[in-house]
């Protein structure tokens, strides 16, 4: 009786005591009410408003009749073989020269609900990017939507986001994403990524399966190897209405970034939903787009990995380049593609690649035409009993489209074509690469197809020197 | 219990009703957090975190009269979280505020007094009381026999001067 008595005293007293918070518990807490989002029905991915450069590359994982992951794979998804390898395995140009320099930031953390693994393999982010690797089970989709599930140090993050995926061996597949923002991120800061939500695999058949997955990491910006040059007021160039100008560029050891904020005439506005709805189904119409390109003082051009736009607000991303480098070029071409209504909401694009057909080579070094754009030169073929090595140079004035735009084909009409991401550059001052074709048939019907490509339309008018010292 | 017509509007959606509720909650949060973290730089980072994820998991709450404690179970998590988090760092800040006298009053504030209790004895008595922790649930929270937790409860109160009927503590202390 005495216990429950002082018991109910204490509850007593603790309740009628008055209490304030500190005030730096109290700002946290109003810090975290503001920035609680809206609920779920009235949120949006938040995507750019125009986007003129298509250059993200999302790639699908294949279908494999996977069954359920048990406790023994997820035991197996921690000790994975592909742990610190995802940035290698799918990284563009740039990724994989941050693993090369070292920058990367291997995490390794684990994270199981519901019999679903996901472990957070490496990031790296150096105020143009942030690139995540993730492994998982095969064919898991997660259901991203950045800016409900992408927070650093607790604030939630609008971001523009970018995947790729390849299967690896023993089951497991390799997720790269990558996201880039508006605002700067701090120098240093919690990254938490958060998801509500997957598709997997179950009995053979895509299952939607709601849990929770926190993956957490300390981030980093790069610091060294960074150059930052703001242009106050811009370079411009104005042309045909036209008008381009650039107010910045970075660069880091993993990207090359042009900041430009761009102004255009109306026929490079791309069809609102109501507008596109109005076009009749079978209709062609023209579509203007302008492409944004960077070469280096020797002349190189620069392979694009990505860009986003919010208004007339547009940054563009390249490979990474030597600090070297006392200026670059940016050059805009324009690309007028016809395209066709379908008529489910879908426009494509009605002019069919021209393919050539070469013997294949049986002496090096071997060259064919490219079309106007230029030339392919085959310096190499290794053939082993599962795979097949292509060693190859392109030389013209579309290099980054010339490189993937060949395959072989068997007199049966089989093709065999190497994955992007299962290609190596060999040399940074040529556009030289080494490619990883499927095992080839030692017979004599086997041709080099090549598509022929027509360069883009340069405005000269609008070439832009920018000035790195 | 105020909160839990709010905790049910959450459930649904409603996010003032979701901050009416966790404002009802703030102060057990907060004594709660400090059950395991020193600073109140901490008990704020984690307090915080809290909010966020209760707030992305309210649909997930089965029954809305249980929402303070579903809300203190994340707050433990998020305790646990910084203390992994800050395991290896020497933390200068370890100041505690401890909470307004009211003006025109000579009373200590309870918490006043719990702050005086030894670390063991004071986990336990924040825990029980401001989280509303049962006793079964501290024991596991920390890791000691139910008895241990049982005989340190009662041993806070009998410094505290509840244990024993007819006993109040006024103004002042020695």
């Amino acid at each position: 009786m005495n216990e429950q008595h002082g018991d109910q005293r204490m509850k007593s007293a603790i309740q009628q005591s008055t209490y304030e918070l500190p005030s730096i518990v109290r700002d946290k807490l109003e810090a975290a009410y503001n920035q609680l989002p809206e609920p779920e029905r009235n949120r949006r991915i938040s995507k750019p408003a125009l986007w003129i450069c298509a250059s993200i590359v999302i790639l699908l994982a294949g279908t494999f009749a996977l069954g359920f992951i048990s406790p023994a794979m997820a035991q197996v998804l921690r000790q994975l073989p592909g742990i610190g390898t995802v940035f290698q395995t799918l990284g563009d140009t740039g990724v994989r020269n941050i693993v090369d320099v070292g920058f990367a930031t291997s995490v390794g953390r684990t994270v199981e609900d519901k019999g679903v693994s996901v472990t957070l393999d490496q990031v790296v982010y150096d105020g143009t990017r942030l690139t995540v690797g993730l492994l998982h089970e095969q064919n898991l989709d997660i259901h991203f939507s950045p800016a409900s599930s992408l927070r650093a140090d607790g604030r939630f993050l609008n971001a523009g986001i970018g995947a790729r995926f390849k299967n690896l061996p023993g089951g497991m597949t390799a997720s790269l994403y990558t996201f880039s923002f508006e605002d700067q991120l701090p120098d240093e800061f919690d990254l938490d990524i958060h998801f509500q939500e997957v598709t997997a695999m179950r009995d053979g058949k895509p299952t939607l399966i709601d849990g929770n997955w926190w993956l957490e990491a300390r981030v980093s910006k790069i610091k060294e190897g960074v150059k930052e040059k703001k242009f106050d007021p811009p370079l411009i160039r104005d042309f045909a209405g036209i008008r381009v100008a650039v107010t910045g560029v970075t660069l880091t050891p993993l990207t090359t970034e042009i900041a430009y904020e761009l102004d255009v005439p109306d026929r490079y506005d791309r069809l609102s939903y109501d507008e596109r709805r109005e076009i009749p189904i079978g209709e062609v119409v023209t579509r203007n787009d302008l492409v944004f390109r960077l070469w280096d003082e020797k002349g190189l051009m620069l392979e694009q990995l990505g860009g986003d736009g919010h208004g007339n607000r547009h940054t563009s991303r390249f490979a990474p380049i030597s600090l070297d480098n006392h200026e670059l070029i940016l050059r805009t071409a324009e690309r007028v593609s016809k395209m066709k209504n379908q008529g489910n909401g879908s426009f494509v694009g009605i002019e069919k690649p021209v393919v050539r057909y070469y013997e294949f080579p049986n002496h090096y070094p071997y060259t064919v035409s490219q079309g106007e754009a230029g030339e392919i030169t085959f310096r190499g073929i290794s053939f082993e009993d599962d795979q097949t090595w292509v060693e190859y140079e392109v030389q013209g004035s579309e290099p980054y489209v010339q490189e993937h735009a060949w395959w072989v084909e068997d007199d049966k009409g089989q093709q065999y074509k190497f994955e992007h991401y299962d290609h190596t550059r060999l040399q940074d001052d040529a556009y030289v690469y080494k490619a990883k074709l499927p095992a080839l048939p030692r017979e004599s019907g086997l041709k080099i197809a090549v598509i022929e490509i027509k360069p883009l339309k340069r405005i000269d008018e609008l070439e832009l020197v920018i000035p790195l010292n | 219990m105020e909160w839990s017509d709010d905790a049910s509007r959450a459930r649904k959606g409603d996010k003032d009703a979701f901050v009416r509720a966790m404002r009802t909650l703030e102060v057990s949060m907060y004594q709660t957090a400090k059950a395991f973290l020193r600073s109140d730089a901490d008990c704020a980072d984690a307090m915080q975190e809290t909010v966020l994820r209760a707030f992305r998991s309210i649909r997930g709450l089965k029954e809305p009269a249980y929402f303070k404690t579903w809300v203190i179970r994340i707050l433990i998590n998020e305790c646990k979280r910084v203390l992994q988090r800050t395991r290896n760092v020497m933390t200068l800040d370890v100041c505690y505020d401890s909470g307004v006298r009211e003006a025109g009053y000579d009373r200590v504030e309870m918490r006043e007094w719990i702050d005086t209790l030894d670390e063991s004895l004071r986990s336990i008595v924040l825990l029980y009381y401001y989280g509303e922790l049962t006793i079964k649930e501290i024991s596991e929270e920390m890791d000691l026999p139910e008895g241990t937790v049982k005989s340190r409860l009662h041993r806070a109160r009998e410094i505290l001067g509840f244990a024993h009927a007819g006993q109040t503590k006024g103004a002042g202390h020695s």
